[in-house]
């Protein structure tokens, strides 16, 4: 500056300069901060995504969780997704099925999650677990969370399975206590596909989130009482057959749809069918051959999709109006009475019988860095 | 360094330069900043719950024919019940620790040409300075408009807007 107070061209050129780098650098600030924070939002929205594909979708394919339609070896060497929802029209509503195949021990952790549920070309670290009400064991997969890492909560509902209890008051209703004085004592149970998916006027046949399907959920009877269907206190009774028989439009009369049930090995079930366990008195231990002495109650499991390769017809085709049937043979030490319906008629499983599946509250989290 | 005219050396220049935005970038990159991103992501987490808790609160609990929790509490105009359960959903965690989320709900509906809302339920008032996300879910509940205390009104059913506002503590 000279003493008549005039700006030089040199000072004007460089003030000029300087004004348009300070300008440039500000319009750059918001985004040199976004680069700063980029890991965390990454993160954050890697655990988003992973929430939405567990709890609003089913997964592809959609019954990816039945061993029966596709065994380990399928969904290990598959492009599958994992996906918990019932259905993409229930999100939130998980399935305990497909819950209880994510955490089981055929998938390893990480690689099978990640090429299945969490995606990405980082190979992201996580950490998902689910708490179920009613549950004191917190479901879990994944490590140890670090001190950052990207976060979700999703509250969730879980549908769990139906199950029928059959005890005295029943045996009564239906009239399902044989009078004569015999020695051996056939019980059929009918789960009744037809009524189960196919009536119109129940509401639940065709809302997923209500609805029994005999061919992918858990089913459970349970038979108690016995004691009290003899007519002599000194007779014991003993589970000697379970046959597991179907009915199809091309043979209607039940037919046997497995050879009996006499062994049960659960860790290699016959014909790829899964495991069927069968709990006697109150017994933690699962029978593992028949004979088995029962006294007073017996429950049955069939894991989900038990029936699935049953219900195929001769077309190869599903059969949804294939009726399969689980009939129990008892063998009495003496002539006596007991639970018996081959009068009466199978004990049908439909909603009006059942005690029907309910939904539970859960909350899951994901964590992933 | 300097010459004799209080000027510096051009490369001098450039390497003061370059340890200058060397020194910014590092504390840069050792304090967590908080950008209008961060937030946005705070504000979808709480969202997210939000709506899933009313969601699965409007679900029948066994039945295809049955009331929701929401359908219940709405018309029976039970604040407490609704209070409970809501505050167990957004708060319980996987493991023994719980959030500290706080919310405050009301109810939306239409009395012929008025719209009416009513404060319903809430864990905390609101003093105004909170950073509230709001939720909302429709529900169809046998309940007059505004709510009245009596409890459900089978044959009125009316349509209603459950809001909530959701806060961290």
């Amino acid at each position: 500056m000279k003493e008549g107070a005039n700006l030089s061209l040199d000072f004007l050129a460089g003030f000029t300069v300087f004004i348009i780098a300070f300008i440039y650098v500000a319009t750059l600030i918001p985004g040199f901060l976004l680069d700063l924070q980029n890991k965390n939002v990454d993160y954050n929205a890697v655990a988003y995504r992973t929430g939405v594909i567990l709890t609003e979708d089913p997964g592809s394919p959609v019954s990816w969780e039945n061993p029966a339609a596709y065994s380990d070896y399928f969904i290990q060497t598959n492009n599958i997704r994992f996906g918990l929802a019932l259905s993409k029209d229930t999100p939130d509503v998980l399935s305990i099925q497909k819950i209880n195949r994510f955490y089981c021990t055929t998938f390893s952790y990480p690689t099978d999650y990640q090429s299945r549920a969490v995606f990405g070309d980082y190979h992201y670290l996580f950490n998902i677990s689910l708490q179920i009400a009613g549950e004191n064991e917190t479901r879990s997969i994944g490590d140890v969370i670090p001190d950052e890492y990207g976060y979700i909560r999703r509250v969730v509902k879980v549908k769990n399975p139906s199950n029928v209890t059959i005890g005295l008051p029943v045996i009564n209703a239906l009239n399902m206590k044989s009078t004569d004085n015999v020695t051996t004592h056939p019980f059929t149970v009918l789960f009744n596909s037809t009524d189960l998916l196919d009536n119109t006027s129940n509401p639940a046949c065709t809302n997923p989130l209500y609805q029994i399907n005999p061919w992918q959920d858990q089913l459970m009877v349970n038979l108690t009482d016995l004691q009290e269907t003899m007519g002599n206190a000194s007779t014991n009774a003993s589970l000697v057959r379970l046959d597991i028989l179907r009915a199809q439009q091309s043979q209607p009369y039940p037919n046997p749809a497995i050879s009996t049930v006499e062994f049960f090995d659960n860790t290699n079930p016959p014909g790829g069918i899964p495991p069927l366990f069968l709990y006697t008195d109150g017994n933690s231990t699962p029978v593992a051959t028949l004979p088995v002495n029962v006294v007073d109650n017996v429950s049955l499991i069939l894991s989900p999709g038990f029936f699935y390769n049953m219900g195929y017809n001769t077309n190869n085709q599903l059969d949804q109006q294939t009726q399969m049937y689980v009939k129990y043979t008892f063998q009495l030490s003496q002539n006596d009475t007991y639970l018996n319906n081959t009068v009466s008629g199978p004990f049908s499983y439909t909603y009006n019988e059942v005690t029907p599946s309910t939904l539970n509250d859960g909350v899951m989290e994901i964590a992933v860095w | 360094m300097v010459d004799d005219r209080g000027q510096l050396y051009t490369i001098e220049g450039f390497a003061a330069a370059i340890i200058m935005v060397f020194t910014i970038f590092l504390v840069l990159s050792s304090t967590t900043v908080y950008t209008p991103g961060d937030s946005h992501i705070s504000n979808l987490q709480l969202e997210q719950l939000g709506h899933d808790v009313l969601w699965t609160m409007n679900l029948p609990p066994a039945s295809a024919s049955a009331q929701s929790l929401l359908q219940q509490y709405i018309g029976e105009n039970n604040a407490v019940s609704f209070n409970t359960t809501f505050m167990n959903g957004i708060n319980n965690k996987t493991g023994f620790a719980t959030d500290t989320l706080q919310y405050s709900a009301s109810v939306t509906c239409r009395d012929g040409s008025n719209i009416i809302q009513t404060p319903f339920a809430y864990s905390r008032n609101m003093t105004g300075r909170e950073h509230a996300v709001r939720v909302t879910q429709w529900v169809l509940v046998q309940q007059t408009c505004p709510l009245s205390p009596g409890g459900p009104i089978p044959g009125n059913p009316h349509a209603m807007l459950v809001e909530v506002l959701l806060w961290r503590e």
